[in-house]
């Protein structure tokens, strides 16, 4: 601690302010900070003397406590500014000593950190990603430094982080009370939605989709294959859902998923009962050869509506999904037509030019939980693990409802809030298909 | 509406369940309905909790058991929404940081395999003395191609249907507190706790469908209630 305050009357005593942001520029790339706070500090606001400043790296938590206690024994004043590429934090810190001193206004008692965008910033430092959970808790430990010598309304605001954790329901319901959601959003309003296709370089088809943080990414390879003797001129499409390690840290290395097998059912269940594909289409010479596609969902980061993302991203691909040109050779055997080839051979008999499948009607989804009598769209994974009662509507873009999946939770369902969530999932098929046609028609023009 | 057996709409088919069917078992019953054949089993609560699961309530396990061939897929998709559903009407702070198995076995398979299995799963668990919030009953509604709903299909006219939704209700309280039927129908016995589907329909049709289901739900409710009743009653006279 003793150190650090030395470091700080250090680089305080600096005269001029371009070296020393110069300086500390060096040092904060030199060394790997997590978070770097600059304060701007009047040293009385009485006699108002122009500021000094300093600079004050926090890599770990404990230097946390190291710069509160700089802060108050230093007895700071006036604002701080933590350089974050995040907004709208504001973080209080009182020194107790001057707490206890009585002044006129309470503006003089606060000492303001608060956040800004980096670009306020760029004199003194680069602006640098880092993780959002990270930098939490850095402020909350932050929040936490000060707590002891706190008033009454700077507690209730200290406490939210452990509040969170300790009581994730109310904590959740206190936000429900005022409209809201912890995340900022709307209570009815679905997060920000993303589609690149051709993601994939080597598949037919792929699409990599977000919904806020879930991302799935897609792709399909076709192969020939030998239809079924049931089925002699249909093709057949395979869809299976990957649930990584690495996209959520409830999924174990080596051991699948529960959700697994599970969404692999319900998507194909989706895509096959909303009659999206004709496998017609995807027959090549009847009875002898046809299409087999392979629709591989990869799950790379889950944080809630899994479905919604999967099925987005499943119907993307398939939009995208150009069915290669094949020929038949002289022994009846299919194969891959080159670009050359193909003016080439002429007098082999050419079965397919390279096309796009005619996708009929589009189906499209959205997750909504119940809680009480709140309907909520596009949960994520944590609203999801406090609140167990979801109901996936998924609609086509004719209307027509593809499905209602509702797999128990404690809270009914009754015909209104049904209607309601059908009324939200409208909406939100409108938009996601806007989306569709806005990243088609971008592929087209590449 | 003609159906091939010559069932109206809105008619089930013939329905039967038994209970304490296997002795090692701590519940256990069969359901059927016409050729559909279950038997569940319930095993517990057994101490501990599986991993992943919140320790802090019970938790049910589910198992299926096709009749023939591997669990596949589908298999996992029966368990999870079982799963769920039997959670969503259990009592589950009641015995913390315990595990319920639930076994079912398919026996013969026409039609409607899911609601039976939530009904087999019901009536075994109120035979193993699991506590319940209430009952649940399910019911698979079919709609064909003309927009007529049908009840309890068999598999014949499932496959033939354009759309079915299996339903689950919370069983009409009027069969377990007739008190309350003076005080009007209980709201509850009007939401649904597990809602599955299959095929494209129109939303009219779908609420077509809860509206039928619901109405057929206090015929179930009242079967299982009549069911279960004896033994509960046989053995409180021994307790006495």
């Amino acid at each position: 601690m003793k150190k650090k305050n030395s470091k700080q009357s250090k680089q305080a005593t600096q005269p001029k302010q371009s070296s020393e942001a110069s300086q500390s520029k060096q040092s904060i790339q030199s060394e790997f900070s997590l978070l770097s706070i600059i304060i701007s500090e009047y040293a009385s606001l009485q006699c108002c003397i122009p500021p000094w400043r300093g600079i004050c790296k926090i890599r770990r938590d404990d230097d946390c406590y190291d710069f509160a206690a700089y802060a108050c024994t230093n007895q700071l004043e006036g604002e701080m500014f933590v350089e974050y590429d995040v907004t709208d934090i504001e973080v209080l810190i009182r020194s107790p000593s001057r707490l206890t001193k009585p002044e006129p206004a309470i503006n003089q008692h606060k000492n303001k950190i608060k956040s800004h965008s980096s670009k306020n910033l760029t004199k003194t430092t680069e602006p640098r990603r880092r993780s959002e959970s990270r930098h939490r808790k850095t402020l909350s430990s932050l929040k936490r430094m000060s707590l002891p010598n706190a008033t009454e309304d700077l507690s209730s605001e200290m406490e939210v982080d452990a509040f969170r954790r300790l009581f994730p329901l109310r904590y959740f319901e206190r936000h429900l009370a005022e409209s809201i959601r912890p995340d900022g959003r709307p209570l009815k309003e679905a997060r920000e939605t993303s589609i690149f296709l051709g993601a994939v370089a080597s598949a037919n088809g792929s699409a990599l989709v977000k919904i806020g943080s879930t991302t799935m990414l897609t792709a399909i390879k076709m192969e020939v294959m030998t239809p079924s003797l049931e089925s002699p001129d249909e093709g057949c499409l395979a869809i299976d859902f990957h649930m990584p390690s690495i996209c959520s840290p409830i999924v174990r290395p080596g051991r699948p998923a529960e959700a697994e097998p599970v969404l692999s059912k319900q998507l194909s269940d989706t895509i096959s009962s909303s009659g999206m594909i004709d496998l017609k289409e995807l027959s090549l010479v009847g009875g002898k050869a046809a299409w087999m596609a392979y629709l591989d969902i990869y799950c790379l980061d889950a944080d809630g509506a899994l479905f919604d993302a999967a099925l987005l991203s499943a119907v993307a691909s398939l939009s995208h999904l150009q069915i290669p040109a094949v020929a038949m050779n002289d022994d009846g055997k299919i194969v891959l037509m080159s670009e050359e080839d193909g003016q080439k051979q002429t007098t082999e008999q050419v079965n397919k030019e390279k096309r796009k499948l005619t996708l009929k009607s589009i189906p499209l989804s959205l997750t909504c939980i119940l809680h009480k009598n709140y309907i909520l769209a596009d949960p994520t994974a944590e609203e999801e693990s406090i609140i167990e009662t979801h109901v996936t509507i998924v609609l086509d873009t004719s209307g027509q409802l593809i499905s209602l999946y509702k797999p128990g939770g404690p809270v009914l369902a009754f015909t209104s809030a049904i209607q309601d969530c059908v009324a939200l999932t409208r909406q939100r098929v409108k938009e996601l298909k806007s989306f569709l046609d806005q990243a088609n028609s971008a592929m087209e023009v590449e | 509406m003609d159906r091939p057996d010559g069932r109206t709409p809105n008619q089930l088919r013939p329905l039967a369940c038994s209970h304490s069917v296997l002795h090692r078992a701590h519940g256990s019953a069969t359901w059927s309905q016409g050729e559909t054949k279950l038997l569940a089993a319930v095993y517990g609560p057994k101490a501990g909790a599986k991993k992943n699961e919140n320790p802090e309530k019970a938790s049910i396990e589910v198992i299926w058991k096709p009749s023939t061939g591997h669990v596949g897929q589908a298999e996992r998709e029966y368990e999870m929404i079982l799963k769920k559903t039997l959670e969503s009407i259990c009592i589950r702070t009641i015995y913390p940081n315990t595990t319920t198995s639930v076994i079912i076995q398919v026996v013969h398979d026409d039609g409607a395999l899911l609601p039976c299995a939530i009904n087999a799963a019901c009536a075994a668990l109120v035979d193993a003395g699991i506590p319940l919030k209430h009952l649940a009953v399910a019911i698979c509604c079919s709609v064909t191609d003309d927009n007529c709903v049908i009840l309890d299909p068999s598999k014949q006219e499932e496959k033939k249907a354009k759309a079915f939704a299996y339903l689950v209700f919370p069983n009409t309280t009027v069969s377990v507190v007739p008190e309350k039927l003076l005080q009007g129908s209980d709201p509850t016995a009007h939401g649904i706790i597990t809602s599955v589907t299959h095929g494209a329909m129109s939303v009219d049709n779908y609420l077509h469908c809860l509206e039928r289901g619901r109405a057929t739900t206090q015929r179930l409710s009242e079967f299982l209630r009549k069911n279960i009743e004896p033994k509960s009653i046989r053995e409180a006279s021994k307790a006495g």
